[in-house]
């Protein structure tokens, strides 16, 4: 499966490359730890005792799709290509052209609009390689070869080629010309219509599209009107075949960062518009269920819904090929099992390790780990609102010294030392770090018991006397407890520490989403890695997560004060709008809707020759930068 | 291992059970006492089921006192490999694995005791009833038994107890929901053989009522097989609730439990953390095969008594 030479026939053979690579790591290991093989038979017996629950729950139906061998691709899209770009100038024999790479799970669905609502990593990595935007972020190399995005530098042009102002709240965009999708259709301004047609329309079952529309100040909340017109009038308009004019209904400096937002690139419109039907007229079930239709790098080339995923280069990229012309993308649910492919040279990428397994290949020398430490990922714990205790009967000032209690009692060191191995950095305020306008408060709180039985005493729970009801549950989801777990059970043990007595609750990934969504806030304490921002602004940030109402506030949080300021915020401009986002940021860091914790670096194990790592805040990697040294 | 009805006529002797067979000599015709007595006379694999099983009931009592560290506090000292300071190695929590093992008891023998005493006594008493009362009652209980017995057990599991929620309470009643249809089956097949003997008749004709016959004459001569499988479900139940643990749907990390510890431990295997996991297998793997002996021991026992 690796090294030079991969194809696709030997992964076929999925499950016997599993136990090569188990024995191959096995024999590294041996090597590396001057151990005999009697030695190893304790491992052995440990593994055997394992293995006997595993197929206990094997037994039960807890069987593993992803190590049953793919099955032929379903359709090989057809790949016209009017004008293939250049080959990179490298001799044949030295350049591996596939890449493997192994994640936790695959997508079952592609739409970005459809009933998984564009969350997941593995949905957004895809349709981040198979897509194009109008813009991205500006990447540079941090001397590593890594290519980090700088929040704050000017837009790179990708699909656009300039963006200017044309009149009050009116920007036109000027499209590029001469760029093909994998199927010979031309990327025109009727592409981009068609998109935001489908956009406004919110006939799918997550409008995802119109939300990010709206937060840009584009399309406004009268869709969801009885009765509304949904179809595009002059939001945004056709100039000619390689112009549109966008308008704002108010002032909004988050146009046009939020097109570089995965779920506003544009369609393939010609092919999107050939699977349409009366029923489904933007082509969901299309888009959903079966292909994708973009101008990006890759399409795809097989998909076997939650198990792997084939992705071949565009032949004619208008940004060139990419020395990985096809991407294996596999789902391997075990950490351990990607791991001991990743340091055999069976796999070339690994997502998803715990800590302590990058720390296995930061030894090892067939892998090593690319990561981005200044990213926008965080680690921080949701305090409900509305449960008790820490509802406190509705007492908002109560809530406050709860929560503040809570963050004092935070075990940042051990969490950092034992789960983190110090890759973190810690979140000292609300609002990602990384976002220009970001506020840091760099030692508000720091473990501190004696503050923490304070402020519980200041509550009317004295050495946590008292505290009680349904809401003492720090929950996080089972998937990610290798990673999770411990750092649970580190804030467990601090709490009991200062009396604060909780019990832990896993959940499967989906119930926890779903009992920890907005409407539902199910979650008095919700330990979470998760929640990215993908538009790197406070306003964007603000608006999710610590408005009255927004569509992610998970914990209920409402302050009168801060909803107020943040309606004038996100109409200002320049210095002010800075400063009323700080005003906002110094209420959050008193009133903590969460615990902030850490500030994770984003990792990803490859094989040692990989470079051009091109990350972005949910770990998605874009396949058509990376290459071999 | 467990016993169906029908088997009844396969009485276990000596030899079945690890012991030195001396000719082809039958147990003697004696006592119940004095033919355990025997048993374990002649029977070192009996002796050792034994041992284990009163091992596994004496840290259900006292196992948490012998703990050398705490049980659930988080600690400094992570994945230690076994040593004179920590007998059986440290997890990723820092926690003291030989003190969680010798702890854990309380919690998977717990379950498995209560469970199989609930399954025992309501499934028994179900099996008395349609057994001596048949009739569609009794073919609508025997036909969701059936029911019951025709999911996978796991898949079943899982599914109570993710709906019912995850506590103490009610993975012992799952537990024993899944194992009365097997009671019943037990108990109802003997019963509707003795309700046909005479002395059944006999207490009719002296003008006993049906239910004092069935209760105290036929039930107690009814329940040798539904003894002797005890054992036998106490051990399944361990090894139900350390699955459940072990796949996230039992017990609550860090309560010190076999399954949850194996899970802890089961992905650092791969990088060489071989004990986190390695001793509460163990632990679970002798539990449980010390239950499995005494419960065959059983079986021999009591179905030579009917």
């Amino acid at each position: 499966m690796s090294g030079k030479g991969t194809d696709r026939d030997e992964l076929s053979e999925f499950q016997q490359e599993v136990l090569k690579s188990a024995e191959r790591r096995l024999d590294h290991e041996l090597e590396q730890r001057g151990m005999t093989r009697a030695q190893l038979i304790k491992g052995g017996m440990a593994l055997a005792a394992s293995v006997g629950l595993g197929a206990l729950f094997a037994a039960c139906g807890g069987d593993d799709d992803s190590a049953q061998p793919a099955p032929a691709p379903e359709e090989a899209p057809p790949a016209p290509a009017p004008e293939p770009a250049p080959e990179p100038e490298l001799a044949e024999a030295e350049v591996r052209t596939t890449l493997v790479q192994l994640e936790a799970t695959i997508a079952p669905a592609l739409d970005s609009d459809g009933a998984g609502g564009g969350v997941g990593r593995s949905f957004q990595q895809t349709y981040a390689n198979v897509y194009e935007p109008l813009i991205e972020y500006r990447r540079t190399d941090d001397g590593t070869g890594t290519l980090v995005p700088d929040f704050a530098a000017p837009f790179d042009m990708r699909l656009a080629e300039s963006i200017e102002p044309a009149g009050d709240l009116l920007w036109d965009i000027k499209l590029r010309q001469g760029v093909f999708s994998h199927r010979g259709n031309e990327f025109t301004a009727d592409d981009v219509i068609w998109s935001w047609e489908r956009y406004k329309c919110v006939c799918n079952t997550a409008p995802i599209g119109w939300f990010l529309g709206n937060f840009m100040s584009i399309l406004g909340p009268e869709v969801f009107d009885e009765g509304a017109d949904t179809s595009l009038k002059d939001e945004v308009v056709k100039i000619d075949d390689y112009t549109v004019r966008f308008k704002q209904f108010a002032p909004n400096e988050l146009f046009p960062r939020v097109l570089a937002i995965f779920s506003q690139y544009p369609y393939d419109s010609t092919e999107a518009k050939k699977h349409v039907t009366a029923d489904d007229p933007f082509a969901q079930e299309f888009l959903d269920q079966t292909d994708t239709a973009g101008f990006g790098p890759y399409f795809i080339g097989a998909w076997e819904k939650g198990s792997s995923i084939t992705y071949e280069a565009t032949p004619n990229y208008y940004r060139g090929q990419p020395q990985f012309t096809t991407v294996i993308a596999r789902a391997l649910p075990e950490s351990a099992n990607r791991l001991a492919a990743i340091l055999s040279g069976d796999a070339d990428v690994a997502t998803e390790l715990t800590p302590r397994e990058l720390e296995e290949v930061r030894a090892s020398d067939t892998a090593k780990v690319l990561e981005w430490t200044e990213s926008n990922a965080t680690l921080s714990v949701g305090v409900s609102t509305e449960i008790e205790p820490w509802a406190a009967g509705g007492d908002v000032d109560t809530q406050r010294l709860l929560r503040q209690a809570l963050a004092y009692a935070m075990p940042y060191d051990e969490i950092q030392s034992k789960v983190l191995f110090g890759t973190a950095r810690r979140f000292d305020g609300l609002i990602s770090s990384t976002f220009p306008g970001a506020k840091s408060y760099p030692g508000r709180y720091v473990t501190d018991s004696a503050k923490a039985a304070d402020l519980l005493a200041q509550a009317g729970y004295p050495n946590g006397e008292g505290l009680e009801g349904p809401g003492l549950v720090l929950y996080y989801t089972a998937e990610r407890s290798s990673f999770l777990e411990p750092m649970a059970i580190e804030i467990q043990t601090a709490l009991a520490a200062v009396g604060i007595e909780i019990t832990l609750e896993p959940l499967p990934a989906v119930e926890f989403d779903d009992r920890n969504s907005g409407p539902k806030r199910e979650l008095a304490l919700a330990l979470k890695d998760q929640e990215y921002a993908h538009g790197t602004d406070p306003s964007y940030m603000t608006e999710l997560f610590y408005i009255t109402g927004g569509i992610v506030n998970r914990t209920g949080y409402s302050n009168p004060e801060l909803d107020e300021i943040f309606a004038r915020a996100k109409t200002s401009t320049g210095d002010e709008r800075l400063e009323l986002f700080g005003q906002i940021q110094d209420i959050l860091i008193e009133d903590l809707p969460w615990v902030p914790l850490f500030e994770p670096a984003l990792q990803v194990a490859v094989k040692e020759d990989i470079t051009g790592f091109s990350p972005r805040a949910d770990l998605i990697i874009y396949f058509h930068s990376l290459k071999t040294v | 291992m467990s016993v169906e009805p029908g088997e009844y006529g396969a009485v276990g002797d000596a030899a079945d059970m690890g012991g030195e067979r001396s000719g082809d000599a039958p147990l003697p015709p004696a006592g119940m006492g004095a033919q355990v007595k025997e048993l374990l006379r002649r029977s070192w694999l009996v002796r050792i089921g034994l041992f284990l099983v009163a091992v596994a009931v004496l840290l259900a009592i006292v196992g948490p006192y012998l703990a050398r560290f705490p049980l659930e506090e988080a600690t400094p000292n992570a994945n230690l490999p076994p040593s004179t300071t920590y007998w059986f190695g440290t997890d990723p929590n820092g926690f003291d694995v030989f003190s969680r093992v010798l702890a854990a008891p309380r919690i998977d023998v717990a379950i498995a005791l209560v469970a199989t005493a609930i399954a025992f006594f309501i499934g028994s008493a179900i099996g008395l009833l349609t057994g001596y009362y048949r009739g569609w009652p009794g073919e609508f209980v025997m036909r969701i038994a059936d029911l019951i017995q025709s999911f996978p057990l796991y898949v079943l599991a899982i599914i109570i107890v993710v709906l019912t929620g995850r506590n103490f309470q009610n993975i012992v009643l799952v537990i024993a929901l899944l194992n009365i249809p097997i009671y019943v089956r037990l108990v109802r097949s003997q019963v509707l053989s003795l309700r046909e003997r005479t002395f059944v008749e006999a207490g009719k004709a002296a003008g006993t009522t049906d239910l004092n016959i069935a209760v105290r004459h036929v039930l107690p001569n009814g329940l040798s097989p539904a003894l002797a499988q005890v054992p036998i479900t106490i051990g399944f139940a361990i090894l139900i609730t350390a699955g459940l643990s072990f796949i996230g749907a039992g017990v609550r990390p860090p309560t010190p439990e076999w399954g949850v510890m194996v899970a802890s431990g089961a992905e650092s295997i791969i990088i060489g953390e071989w004990w986190i996991s390695f001793f509460p297998g163990v632990a679970i793997s002798l539990t449980v095969f010390g239950f499995a002996v005494v419960g065959e021991a059983l079986r021999a026992v009591f179905l030579r008594e009917v």
